[in-house]
């Protein structure tokens, strides 16, 4: 089910704060858990039953764990719920594309399993996976209670797209909780904004993208576009969900981590990347990066540290070569900057670090939005004038004047400029009266628009879905 | 005010998704959706086998779409904003120009376009006894300036066998209806007159018609767009030929050449000769020749026909979306007829569905 759909927003979600409201505290927890399995019910009939495998592998081996504290068959056990986790992971994600791979390399026609990918997989196991070392570490508790656990799990508004939530930031939450006016408004305008983010920019922005692929004139101009398109598609698709889930765990009492703080504002890729995604990002760092001996650590180590980090980054977005490109590439960023490139940028001044961000980006997205490795050639070449197309042609204007105003708007919201003008209005009385008559109307104006286009349209893909 | 911004702001959203959850209960479904001229989903019927392979949720958020409480009011919510706020200059695949509502331009599909020529083709080998002619029905944005329409009309008219009569120039935009696809029957007689003068035929004088009108309606382009527009009047042209022709159709059986009530209809353009048909047969014995014509048509000459019949004893008017031409032998007598193809660009260029 997806956020951005009419049986969330006028079905379920009434029915789930009506009863949730309704229960007495104690029940809270399940009537979160029953609600959070029927949401995932309705998008993976079979698969909910590998939640609940997964729930209760992770919760039994973790309860082991803190019962053998110290002793080598906590390690075993640590080990096994990896294994599980990663063999699950790994079957239902990566299978087809390692059998894909030897038979392209070696000539062979093994079957593949054409196993469909389970939805929010690969969160659901990294949240799982996070928990188990935590407990292992000793910087978490292992949960006695299985419903409370898997309330962690399968907490529907981080289910299926994050943020990649780890039970330490939720663990007293999942135990006491209550919720004020204050969760409320915060939660609504949280989700509403992701709502109108994702349906009234995200999508639109995909619609242009759709229309690059079918032109018949393409254009440099053109191919420039679709990357700043998809580059907006992207950020607005996945941090608008991650608004609504931050909105929605607030509605229900949970404050789940940000995930996303502008990162097209970033001056250096090292930054955008504590920008982007910022929970998964932390989760390589932490359970990755580190154990690996992070930065502390010879040079070619170093080295070898950072590409398996940024492999693991690129194929965890998608089982596809273009996706292990994409996380190597922004590897090779990392330690360029770290290594001469980020002291010679600061030199240079901000306007050409925004520049270089913002090209490195670009570069990236179209990389990562191929469907295959010649597309990534066919794609960057056409921003160059490979194939000889023209610099313009009509085909491009007409996009470009009926997709003005949304390029405009979608720029202008990732700059810094809305909500400085914001701040400044907070400052004044009038500023102050001013937002409070703007803010209702605006909700529910959204609201409304977003229902007409829920209503009217078919175009309203989730790009997060497949990772 | 702090305090009071917070709860607005709360039960504003509360409201809005409580309230219309409730009326989506409350309120009775609607069967058809006029606009879009389409039947709206029911409730799904429950079955294990729906709900395990997720079947059951795809149907359910469809019927949930489709019965949403002010379905239409929201669906102009959207143009409204796609159209006017975002000035995109289309909503739904639809834009406004010169006052009128027309699809954005189609990209020529040469290969509808060949299926077109190879059908028509056929046709004129396996029935033809008397002469082919060819006609071709531009759309409104031909007009425009569009191109798609001008390489339809190129493509199709060099390749098919039949002596090919123009008659774009004898059409102007303001010939067409501002919300729908269809020309205008009261600003077609010239051209009706001409292409019977084409076609080896008297006319009868135009003073012979009188205009009479039967209401207003919205046309498809209106439903497609959800923008709101004021609907066009639909009238028709009464002459003696009219009134006193035999229609038959061999799906319905008699009927009359006008049916004004059919303005209510899903599609009201069911006003002239009962909307779409298979084959349908006019007669008039006091027709000034006794000319038989077969046109192979689309709905455009649902509304050209009647201002041939003072003029051909006999008009036969096919249309091959809804029987299949191995089989008009059965239905269509061509001994002494002259065949006439009658399309409109749109649907040259999307041909498959002749069948």
């Amino acid at each position: 089910m997806l956020f951005s759909s009419v049986s969330f927003l006028y079905v379920f979600l009434p029915a789930v704060l009506l009863v949730y409201g309704l229960v007495p505290k104690k029940w809270k927890n399940h009537v979160l858990l029953a609600s959070s399995l029927l949401f995932y019910f309705v998008g993976e009939p079979i698969y909910v039953l590998l939640l609940i495998i997964s729930s209760l592998s992770d919760w039994l081996h973790s309860l082991y764990i803190e019962n053998h504290r110290g002793e080598k068959s906590a390690k075993i056990a640590l080990v096994s719920s990896l294994v599980i986790n990663l063999a699950m992971l790994g079957f239902f994600k990566y299978a087809d594309f390692l059998l894909t791979t030897v038979n392209d390399l070696f000539g062979t026609s093994i079957p593949l399993t054409k196993v469909p990918l389970p939805i929010g997989i690969s969160f659901f196991t990294f949240q799982t996976m996070s928990y188990t070392i935590d407990v292992y570490r000793g910087d978490a508790k292992a949960e006695k209670n299985l419903a409370t656990f898997a309330t962690f799990v399968c907490l529907f508004p981080q289910l299926i797209a994050g943020p990649v939530v780890r039970y330490t930031d939720i663990s007293t939450e999942l135990h006491e909780r209550s919720v004020c006016m204050d969760d409320l408004y915060i939660g609504v305008k949280r989700f509403v904004r992701g709502l109108a983010r994702k349906v009234l920019i995200a999508n639109a922005m995909g619609e242009f993208c759709s229309l690059y692929r079918e032109a018949a004139e393409p254009s440099v101009v053109f191919a420039w576009l679709y990357a700043i398109a998809y580059a907006l598609q992207i950020y607005y698709d996945f941090a608008g969900y991650s608004d609504m889930a931050i909105g929605l765990g607030r509605m229900f009492g949970f404050k789940f981590p940000e995930n996303f703080d502008s990162p097209y504002r970033s001056k250096s890729i090292t930054e955008f990347w504590r920008r982007w995604h910022m929970t998964l990002g932390g989760w390589f760092r932490d359970y990755l990066y580190i154990p690996l001996g992070g930065n502390r650590v010879p040079k070619a180590r170093w080295l070898l540290n950072i590409a398996v980090v940024w492999a693991a980054t690129g194929i965890w977005h998608g089982a596809a070569w273009n996706f292990v490109l994409w996380g190597l590439y922004f590897g090779a960023l990392l330690v360029l900057e770290k290594l001469f490139l980020g002291n010679w940028l600061k030199k240079l001044g901000a306007v050409v670090q925004h520049i270089y961000v913002i090209f490195t980006v670009l570069v990236s997205f179209v990389i990562f939005n191929a469907r295959s490795l010649p597309q990534i050639g066919q794609d960057l070449g056409r921003m160059f004038g490979a194939e000889g197309i023209p610099l313009w042609s009509s085909e491009t204007g007409t996009r470009l004047s009926g997709y003005f105003l949304l390029f405009f708007a979608a720029v202008l919201f990732v700059t810094p400029l809305a909500e400085k003008l914001i701040a400044v209005m907070r400052r004044k009385s009038l500023g102050r009266g001013i937002i409070a008559v703007l803010e209702p109307v605006l909700i529910a104006a959204a609201v409304i628009t977003v229902t007409g286009f829920l209503v009217d349209g078919s175009f309203n893909p989730f790009l997060y879905f497949r990772f | 005010m702090e305090k009071t911004l917070k709860r607005t702001v709360v039960v504003l959203f509360f409201l809005l998704i409580f309230g219309l959850s409730l009326a989506h209960i409350l309120l009775p479904d609607t069967e058809i959706s006029v606009s879009e001229r389409r039947y709206l989903d029911t409730f799904p019927e429950i079955t294990a086998s729906k709900v395990f392979s997720g079947r059951y949720f795809t149907e359910l958020e469809a019927y949930l779409l489709d019965q949403f409480p002010l379905r239409e009011e929201f669906r102009t919510v959207k143009a409204l904003t796609e159209f006017y706020a975002l000035d995109m200059g289309e909503t739904g695949g639809i834009m406004l120009s010169e006052g009128h509502l027309l699809p954005v331009e189609a990209v020529f599909h040469e290969g509808q376009a060949a299926l077109a020529v190879e059908k028509m083709n056929d046709i004129v080998e396996t029935c033809l006894d008397g002469e082919a002619y060819l006609a071709i029905v531009p759309d409104k944005g031909y007009f425009l300036g569009e191109e798609t329409p001008r390489e339809i009309i190129s493509y199709v008219t060099e390749g098919v066998h039949a002596r090919y009569i123009d008659i774009t120039d004898l059409l102007s935009l303001d010939d067409f209806y501002t919300t729908d696809s269809h020309w205008r029957q009261e600003n077609i007689l010239p051209l009706a007159r001409e292409l019977c003068r084409e076609l080896g035929v008297p006319v009868v004088p135009a003073a012979g018609y009188s205009r009479a009108d039967c209401g207003t309606f919205y046309g498809v382009y209106a439903g497609q767009s959800a923008l709101p527009c004021a609907p066009d009047a639909m009238a028709y042209l009464v002459s003696g030929g009219t009134e006193n022709a035999l229609v038959h159709s061999i799906e319905t059986g008699d009927m009359a050449v006008y049916d004004p009530a059919a303005i209510g209809n899903v599609d009201p353009y069911d006003v002239f000769l009962g909307g779409p048909q298979a084959v349908v047969t006019i007669e008039n014995p006091n027709a000034v020749s006794d000319r038989h014509i077969v046109i192979f048509r689309d709905s455009f000459a649902s509304s050209l026909a009647p201002l041939m019949i003072d003029s051909f004893r006999e008009i036969t008017l096919v249309d091959l979306r809804y029987v299949r031409s191995d089989l008009l032998g059965e239905y269509v007598d061509f001994e002494n007829a002259d065949i006439l193809f009658l399309y409109s660009t749109s649907m040259l260029n999307t041909a498959s569905l002749l069948k």
